[in-house]
Formats: structure tokens, C-alpha cells, sequence
């Protein structure tokens, strides 16, 4: 991989790290693109690059969802969150309210747009309701 | 409009005032170089406008950053039902984990917090000082994880 930027307050084997990182946000871009497609959702990647102090920059993929109601946004945030290993979130667009999804050693997990709710994991099941969800606030 | 973009709205207004302030502060300075005695009709000299300029751009870090305080308190209460005041560290670190604001995002937002404070308590000295354009942009990349309407 290119490194165009490298770590300013690079962690023990930050390479690894990054790549563990890109292949989560990777497979939950994937997941999101086989459920969106089951709803016939049109959806669209592109590239997003980020740049964290410990990681430096690096490419992840993020995914446009056209829905029926409207737009979403599933777009990496980062990988040094605290509290979680990653962050990504699900804008609806234009209003770009979002959902957050945080990653925890045992997956990732839909923090729902209640506050006082309790994160989902991530599932087809919670996805394509919190989308809707969303979708009904554009 | 939503909270936090209001918010976000009071935070780069701030900016913009001294953006305003600093070309009416060279201006001055312009004046008082054609005319020594210019602010001599209001009991100031020279070195009140020199000072003026050196200490005008670390004045409005102290505004930009009681404006974030303001907002994120506001937030506290309102957006996490939180009645409690915790000192302005454990505030950011608090909303950083409710709200997964990258790690990067706090530390920046920690950094123009410990300039602030060197600046109010120990005249900034022992800490390096951020630019006040530096300052508005990290604490606006914080806050812009914020929910968007409380």
C-alpha cells in the first residue's frame, strides 16, 4: 500500500493495524451492499481517505445507498475512537443526521437514533430498519 | 437550523470578529505611525495599541474557547440529559466516548483547552501557542460530532 502521510504517534505495529482496520470497514461496507441490493437499494463505493496520528493516511472504501426515500451515507470516521476500535457513520442525506457504529472486540454495533437506546449489533435485520429509520427524518 | 450547527455558526463568528478586529488593530498602528499623539485625546499611547495587537489574537483563543465550552455544555445537559458541571477535561472526554469523536479530534480540542489555560492563568508561557484559525478548526471538527438537534 501507498503511504502518502506516515504516523506522527505511530502505535506498535501500526501497518498491521491499519490493514486489520481497512478489512473490517471493508467488510462492513460489503455487508451493507448485499442488504441494501435485497431491499433494491441502489448503492455506489468510492475511496475516503483518512489521516489519524497513530495510523497516518490510508484509503477506505464508503458506500452511497439511493433508496427508494431517499440517500445514505455509510462513511468510515476513524479507527482511534475511545471507547471502541472504529467508528463508522450512516448519514441520511441532505439533512445528514446520522447514526453512529462503533467497533468492539466482539463486532461492530448500530447505536440507534434514541440516545438512551442500547447499541445493536450489527445485523441485516438492524441495518435495513435503522436505515429506514433514517430515511423517514431526510 | 440545528443546535449544533448554531453552535458551530457562534464558534466561527468568533473567528470572523477577530479577523475583523485584527485589520482595525493595523489600522491603528497605521494611524499612530503618521501620528504619534493619535489616542493621546483618550488617555492611551502608542504601546496601549502595540499591546492591543500582540495580545489580540490570544484574547480571541480565550473567546473561541469559552463559545465551545458554552456549546458543549449545552449539549451536556440538553442533548445527554447530564445536569452535572465536570471541569472541561473530563467534559470532552466524556462527550468524545458518547459520541466515538475520532482520537485525534480530542486530543487537538485538548490541546487548544491546555493553550487556553496557559494563556488565562500563566500568560502561555511553557506551551506551545496555536494559531487561533488552528484553534476554530479543531474545535469545530469536535463539535461537528455532536448530535445535531437536542
Amino acid at each position: 500500500m501507498t503511504q502518502a502521510v506516515l504516523p506522527t504517534k505511530a502505535v506498535d505495529n501500526w501497518e498491521g493495524i491499519r490493514d486489520e482496520w481497512i478489512e473490517s470497514v471493508e467488510q462492513l461496507v460489503q455487508d451493507a451492499e448485499i442488504w441494501s441490493r435485497k431491499q433494491d437499494w441502489a448503492v455506489r463505493r468510492d475511496a475516503k481517505t483518512l489521516r489519524e496520528d497513530r495510523l497516518g493516511q490510508y484509503t477506505v472504501p464508503r458506500l452511497l445507498i439511493h433508496a427508494t426515500a431517499g440517500r445514505l451515507l455509510l462513511d468510515p470516521v476513524a479507527r482511534y475512537v475511545p471507547g471502541a476500535t472504529g467508528a463508522v457513520d450512516l448519514y441520511v442525506l441532505p439533512s445528514y443526521d446520522a447514526v453512529m457504529i462503533s467497533r468492539a472486540d466482539d463486532g461492530w454495533r448500530l447505536h440507534p437514533i434514541g440516545a438512551d437506546d442500547v447499541p445493536q449489533p450489527w445485523s441485516e435485520e438492524t441495518f435495513v430498519h435503522t436505515a429506514l429509520q433514517l430515511l423517514a427524518t431526510a | 437550523m440545528s443546535q449544533r450547527q448554531d453552535r458551530i455558526d457562534r464558534i466561527v463568528a468568533v473567528e470572523r470578529e477577530y479577523l475583523a478586529a485584527s485589520v482595525a488593530a493595523e489600522l491603528l498602528l497605521e494611524r499612530l505611525d503618521a501620528d504619534p499623539a493619535f489616542l493621546a485625546a483618550h488617555d492611551l499611547r502608542s504601546r496601549d495599541a502595540r499591546n492591543l495587537l500582540a495580545h489580540l489574537e490570544g484574547t480571541y483563543v480565550i473567546r473561541l474557547c469559552a463559545e465551545f465550552e458554552a456549546g458543549l455544555r449545552d449539549a451536556w445537559q440538553n442533548a445527554f440529559g447530564r445536569p452535572t458541571q465536570p471541569p472541561l477535561r473530563d467534559l470532552l472526554a466524556a462527550v468524545a466516548a458518547r459520541r466515538l469523536v475520532p482520537q485525534d479530534a480530542l486530543d487537538r480540542a485538548d490541546e487548544v483547552r491546555e493553550y487556553r489555560n496557559a494563556l488565562v492563568h500563566a500568560g502561555a508561557t511553557g506551551v506551545a501557542p496555536i494559531p487561533l484559525v488552528d484553534a476554530r478548526r479543531h474545535l469545530c471538527r469536535f463539535f461537528s460530532r455532536l448530535p445535531s438537534r437536542w
